[in-house]
């Protein structure tokens, strides 16, 4: 009772009222909804906090049990602790120029977009490998990459001054049409996945165990 | 002072290019540094905008916004509730209790779940049916509806006529694949024959049509109750171009975004190597 009915229940009266509140424009009900945002929100940032104790927790065993990779643990374990002390005690840590926004700025940022970048090499040669113009399918998927590649760099105007205009043809026809399915697709099958987890159908974010 | 963080960002910059030759130490430092450091960046911004003004400062503070509240009242518990509730996610870590946390994790699973169920129905459902509710008449520019048709005739006829060389010559025959570019080129051109005769009495809008046959055949395509056979099945062909157009168009896409982030990581190391050159008078 305690260890499933209780968590279903709450899932199902937190759902339904999320769900119903979007059609009573009350300022009771909004006002609720907004107390329960705050809720979900704040517990969003305790369940962050768990996941970077799980990470902190991972570490640590890696450098106790003196793991072959434990140097990364350091600095992993190291970049954790400057950035929290860097945030809770420096006084004005929001500030442009604080130590914490420009470890952001200079650590963080140019790391996250380099790796970023980095898959600009890895996608050409995933598209060399897998563009092979074998079917028709294939062919039209390779076709449109191209098309659209070329007609956002100054290269596809100079070659043909079409090629632009059919890039902004296919992204406003074919791929709008198509993505507009899709979109549609996956908005039902989030509608459906919410009322299963709702009305307590779908049960595996509880997890194993009683 | 601005130098030196230029040139941990640069020097970081290049540990991580290092591993398009193998994997490093080097890359495995920038690695594990950016987990560090982004999840103490995520918490310390999770804190000071969720947890401080949500749970530590009325609980603790008994303050919200700046505005004093009084210990056990109203707005003290209904503070002290998501703080209990957050403590609760913890439990996991005592296995005897780890069930404890699912009475947070249904509130927040059930919330959410809520919370996005109409407005998942309005806007990815209900708006994109009515944004593809076009009219076919009436259209403002039929010169750019007359070239969407050629260029869709020409399209479907180069598809026809692949089909049928590589039925009958084989598809890595090359005078297949010059007879599709010959035959394409013609279709189209008769097409704008026609669509120019056409536009004179007023045109339909193939830009439109186009849209809600594709809409339809990815549709089609995407629904498994029936088997794709006759007009389902000619839908769901039709679902599958569009849906391949769509796939190449937004890899292309993609693509061409992760190149602007490389020119831009590119260029950012380029000043970095103007700025040492400065320094050093070279």
């Amino acid at each position: 009772m305690m260890r499933r009915q209780i968590p279903l229940a709450l899932c199902f009266i937190f759902g339904v009222f999320m769900t119903i509140q979007y059609f009573i424009p009350h300022h009771t009900i909004a006002d609720m909804q907004e107390r329960v945002l705050m809720w979900l929100q704040t517990l969003l940032a305790f369940a962050f906090l768990l996941g970077t104790v799980s990470l902190i927790k991972l570490h640590y065993h890696k450098i106790r049990n003196r793991a072959d990779d434990r140097g990364y643990s350091f600095v992993a374990l190291t970049g954790l602790v400057t950035m929290m002390a860097l945030g809770f005690f420096h006084p004005q840590h929001n500030l442009p120029g604080s130590p914490f926004s420009l470890m952001f700025l200079n650590v963080q940022v140019p790391i996250e977009a380099t790796m970023f970048s980095l898959l600009a090499f890895y996608i050409a040669s995933a598209a060399f490998r897998a563009f092979r113009a074998r079917t028709l399918e294939a062919t039209l998927l390779l076709v449109a990459a191209c098309i659209v590649m070329l007609g956002r760099v100054p290269i596809g105007d100079m070659i043909h001054e079409g090629i632009p205009q059919a890039t902004r043809w296919i992204l406003e026809v074919p791929n709008l049409a198509s993505k507009r399915g899709v979109m549609i697709g996956v908005g039902l099958g989030m509608m459906a996945t919410s009322l299963k987890i709702i009305l307590g159908i779908e049960r595996a974010w509880m997890g194993g165990g009683d | 002072m601005t130098f030196i963080w230029t040139t941990i960002g640069a020097l970081l910059t290049l540990s991580i290019y290092s591993f398009l030759y193998k994997d490093n130490p080097f890359y495995k430092f920038a690695e594990h540094l950016v987990v560090g450091v982004s999840a103490g960046y995520y918490l310390v911004i999770y804190y000071f905008n969720y947890i401080h003004p949500n749970v530590f400062s009325p609980v603790f503070l008994l303050e919200i916004g700046g505005e004093p509240i009084g210990f056990g009242s109203f707005l003290w518990w209904m503070a002290l509730i998501p703080g209990l509730l957050g403590v609760l996610l913890y439990a996991r870590f005592f296995p005897k209790i780890a069930w404890v946390g699912r009475w947070a994790l249904g509130i927040y699973v059930g919330g959410y779940a809520g919370l996005g169920l109409s407005p998942v129905m309005q806007a990815r459902v209900i708006e994109q049916l009515r944004a593809n509710a076009l009219s076919i008449a009436g259209v403002e520019d039929p010169f750019a509806a007359m070239t969407n048709l050629a260029l869709a005739v020409g399209i479907f006829a180069a598809m026809i006529y692949l089909l049928i060389a590589k039925r009958n010559l084989g598809a890595k025959n090359p005078l297949a694949k010059v007879g599709v570019l010959v035959v394409s080129a013609v279709v189209a051109y008769g097409g704008w024959l026609v669509l120019s005769l056409i536009s004179s009495a007023g045109v339909v809008s193939l830009t439109n049509i186009l849209l809600v046959i594709g809409l339809l055949g990815t549709l089609s395509y995407f629904f498994f109750s029936m088997k794709h056979k006759g007009i389902l099945g000619g839908l769901a062909r039709v679902g599958i171009v569009f849906l391949m157009v769509g796939f190449g168009a937004s890899f292309g896409y993609t693509v061409m975004s992760r190149i602007s982030l490389l020119i831009g990581r590119v260029g950012f190391l380029i000043d970095w190597v103007g700025q040492i050159r400065g320094i050093f008078g070279a």
